[in-house]
């Protein structure tokens, strides 16, 4: 009855091509977009100079992504992420004139990133468990106790409060840091000094 | 960023909208959540793309760290009492490892909302309550998302995807519907459960009476379902099946946060245990699908599956990345 590969996908209900509501284009862009971003922020360190602005690049680019996704889902969702990132440095070089033109240094070797084989899924998938180890790892040590008392054990906030002997106030400044730091670790961006409490 | 053009709207750095969405994603999880705070934060996952992103973005990780509870399990494992709930299992090995690990707070519930439209979701392997203000309630299971909206005349859920067991204070006056597709519901007193896959709906009714409505293309046909009546509707077909109070009940189970299989072709339980759980299960050989299952297992315990797959079934079972793959 239910084909296996059919779920083993999410549901499938993000289709190429068909326009989208907003949940589902949240689904689709956690399933198809998110994996890039390792991809992406390397590119982007790679052809920006300035590397404090990288991050807000990155939201920029997704936020066109995503919009244009919710007119109509891009059929080749890597091609399209890398595409839309080289029209935006290109744009930034050419409305900021402040920034020297070198500041991008190779767009044109952008083809390279495109033609990329795909990510092997299952490798990714393998090493995800080792790479969210080490990501939790990373997190300070309150840090880390409060997300793992909140994931792994299962306690609530005032739980978390009361077994680390702090105010709960500062729980939520914990796992806020971690849920942040983790989320740019997972999402494969690490670069130092990113994750302290 | 410069910030020295006056043109150009206040522009909030990605730091700061992540971090505010990872404070909403804990808030959310780990402290009480008032209607007031669904508000607020509606408010803010509303004021932009960015906003909306960065939520995503945030609790998509979350859910993979997910799979860290899965690693643990054997070191941190501990009973979970829960009133009203005892696991049955014909299998004692089943029942060492029936244990709870995956606390709520696993279950990134998303609220997501829209003017006049409640959009209510919850992540793979989560579970909702949702009390609407006519006594009324809507219990959402696994990767489900319905929209409700509530005026003076009519109350409304559509639901998008997923599954969803409804409760229904009957009122003339303001008719309950759900739609699903290009399916209707009607309730004329009634609890029932609605599912939707993405190519077929299934209702059941537990108590009461549902009008189903249709359209096929230009033909339109309706139902009267009652008590027992289980009503599946493909693009091909639509069936009216009768089930037992038993049958029922076991349909019912994931509230309790279990499955039961009675007889259940591997195949049919694995497609089942997969819609909880984005680490999937795949069964390699036909002959190894065919092979039936029993026993009440926790949706959250991919272990203890597993370990009935491979004791009692003699399955191998071996992890492949992001699957769990049973095989002769």
């Amino acid at each position: 009855m239910i084909e296996i590969q059919e779920t083993s996908v999410g549901g499938a209900d993000a289709r190429a091509g068909a326009s989208m509501n907003a949940p589902q284009v949240d689904t689709w862009f956690a399933r198809e977009v998110l994996p890039l971003e390792a991809a992406l922020m390397q590119f982007l360190q790679h052809n920006w100079r300035n590397k404090s602005d990288v991050a807000d690049l990155r939201q920029d680019i997704y936020v066109l992504v995503y919009e244009s996704a919710l007119k109509q889902i891009p059929d080749k969702p890597k091609q399209f992420v890398f595409a839309t990132a080289r029209h935006l440095l290109v744009d930034r070089v050419r409305r900021e004139q402040i920034v020297p033109i070198e500041a991008v240094a190779d767009l044109d070797a952008l083809d390279v990133a495109m033609d990329e084989p795909s990510p092997d899924r299952q490798v990714i998938a393998r090493d995800e468990l080792k790479h969210l180890q080490a990501a939790l790892d990373r997190l300070t040590p309150r840090c880390r106790e409060a997300v793992v008392l909140g994931r792994i054990e299962g306690l609530s906030g005032v739980e978390i409060a009361e077994r680390m002997g702090i105010n709960r106030s500062t729980v939520s400044k914990h796992l806020t840091d971690g849920l942040a730091a983790l989320a740019d670790m997972i999402h494969g961006e690490a670069p130092e000094g990113r994750v302290k409490s | 960023m410069s910030g020295a053009d006056p043109e150009k709207p206040i522009v909030e750095s990605a730091r700061d909208v992540d971090r505010q969405a990872a404070s909403w994603l804990q808030r959310q999880n780990f402290w009480n959540w008032t209607t007031e705070d669904q508000a607020q934060f509606t408010f803010w996952l509303d004021q932009s793309t960015t906003h909306r992103i960065a939520y995503v973005r945030v609790s998509d990780a979350w859910n993979r760290t997910h799979r860290l509870t899965i690693l643990r399990a054997p070191m941190i494992a501990r009973e979970v009492e829960r009133t009203g709930l005892r696991i049955w299992s014909i299998f004692s090995k089943a029942v060492a490892v029936l244990i709870v690990i995956v606390a709520l707070g696993a279950t990134a519930v998303i609220y997501l909302g829209a003017p006049h439209e409640d959009v209510v979701a919850t992540a793979i392997g989560g579970h909702r309550l949702v009390a609407l203000q006519d006594g009324s309630t809507v219990e959402l299971g696994t990767g489900t998302v319905v929209r409700i909206s509530q005026t003076n005349d009519a109350r409304t859920v559509k639901l998008d995807r997923g599954e969803a067991y409804f409760q229904v204070k009957h009122d003339a006056a303001r008719p309950f519907t759900v739609t699903a597709g290009d399916h209707q519901l009607t309730d004329l007193g009634t609890k029932f459960i609605v599912r939707r896959d993405p190519d077929r709906l299934d209702v059941s009714v537990m108590e009461g009476r549902v009008l189903f409505d249709t359209k096929q293309g230009s033909l339109r046909q309706v139902a009267l379902l009652t008590t027992g009546d289980e009503l599946v509707a493909t693009e091909k077909s639509i069936t009216r099946l009768k089930r037992s109070p038993q049958q029922l009940s076991d349909r019912l189970a994931w509230r309790r946060g279990v499955l039961v299989f009675k007889n259940t072709p591997l195949i049919d339980a694995v497609a089942e245990f997969n819609r909880y759980h984005s680490k999937k299960l795949v069964v390699l050989d036909s002959g190894a699908g065919r092979l039936t299952i029993g026993g009440t297992f926790e949706t959250n315990n991919i272990l203890a599956f597993t370990e009935v797959a491979q004791d009692v079934l003699g399955l191998r079972v071996v992890g492949r990345g992001d699957e769990i793959v049973l095989s002769r």
